[in-house]
């Protein structure tokens, strides 16, 4: 495989990947449409027909019913993350066409970088909260944790900032070498 | 500070920017850009062609003058 063919492989991949997102948007949308106009969906769906639509009790611990408070919150949740990556998407794409149109260097790629290492910052706060509250007081649940995992991707983008900008000074200063 | 020369020596040869760029291969722009001394910097490859062209030293190109604080 040659260059080329591996750039238009990443370029296939990351629109996949956005286009995933798009995806996910579009059912949360439909899902919090349906929501608001039967809040007793889920309680029918997965309390008495379970996921296969055949007369099922759903186990303990799988979707139970949830109140509509803590629906809206991860719904806001899960769709601000969902924003949140298909622009990180957006922005690799736009790097990866500029590395295609040997412009790697010449763009704003640092700019872009530093936009990635926010936007997955936010994804990163977004995921600091949990809180799922069931039909049963039993079911509620409260959690606080932080996902590093997350946070290192965020310092990674933050790095190639810096990479690509001084690429980008370098780039500039060669230009001045007559 | 370096100071460039360039355009001394063009007067001194009767020679325009252009037939100079076109003798050594390079651009207007960046011979320009040495004229004036917005250049950061010239290759000795560069350096030795305009030497050959304008039949001079480098030294009698490029000047070093002391900066006041």
């Amino acid at each position: 495989m040659k260059r080329k063919d591996y750039l238009r492989l990443s370029g296939w991949v990351l629109q996949f990947m956005r286009g995933l997102c798009v995806i996910a948007l579009a059912f949360m949308l439909y899902d919090g449409i349906r929501h608001s106009i039967d809040p007793e969906y889920y309680f029918v769906r997965w309390e008495w027909y379970g996921l296969s639509g055949d007369m099922d009790f759903v186990e303990e611990g799988e979707y139970p019913p949830q109140t509509a408070a803590s629906y809206y919150f991860n719904w806001i949740q899960i769709s601000i993350q969902l924003v949140l990556m298909f622009l990180v998407w957006t922005q690799l794409i736009k790097v990866l066409n500029s590395v295609v149109s040997f412009e790697t260097f010449i763009s704003d790629n640092p700019i872009r970088f530093r936009k990635i290492g926010s936007l997955i910052l936010g994804i990163f706060f977004m995921d600091l909260f949990h809180f799922f509250d069931g039909m049963a007081s039993a079911d509620t649940e409260i959690q606080v944790g932080a996902n590093f995992s997350i946070l290192f991707f965020a310092l990674g983008a933050y790095v190639l900032a810096i990479v690509f900008e001084e690429g980008k000074r370098l780039a500039e200063e060669q230009k001045l070498i007559v | 500070m370096i100071r460039v020369e360039l355009d001394v020596m063009l007067a001194r040869r009767k020679m325009k920017l252009k037939d100079l760029a076109a003798e050594v291969g390079i651009s207007v722009t960046n011979l320009s850009l040495l004229k004036t001394g917005k250049a950061k910097g010239v290759r000795f490859e560069t350096l030795a062609a305009i030497c050959a062209s304008l039949d001079c030293q480098p030294g009698d190109l490029l000047i070093f003058e002391k900066e006041e604080d």
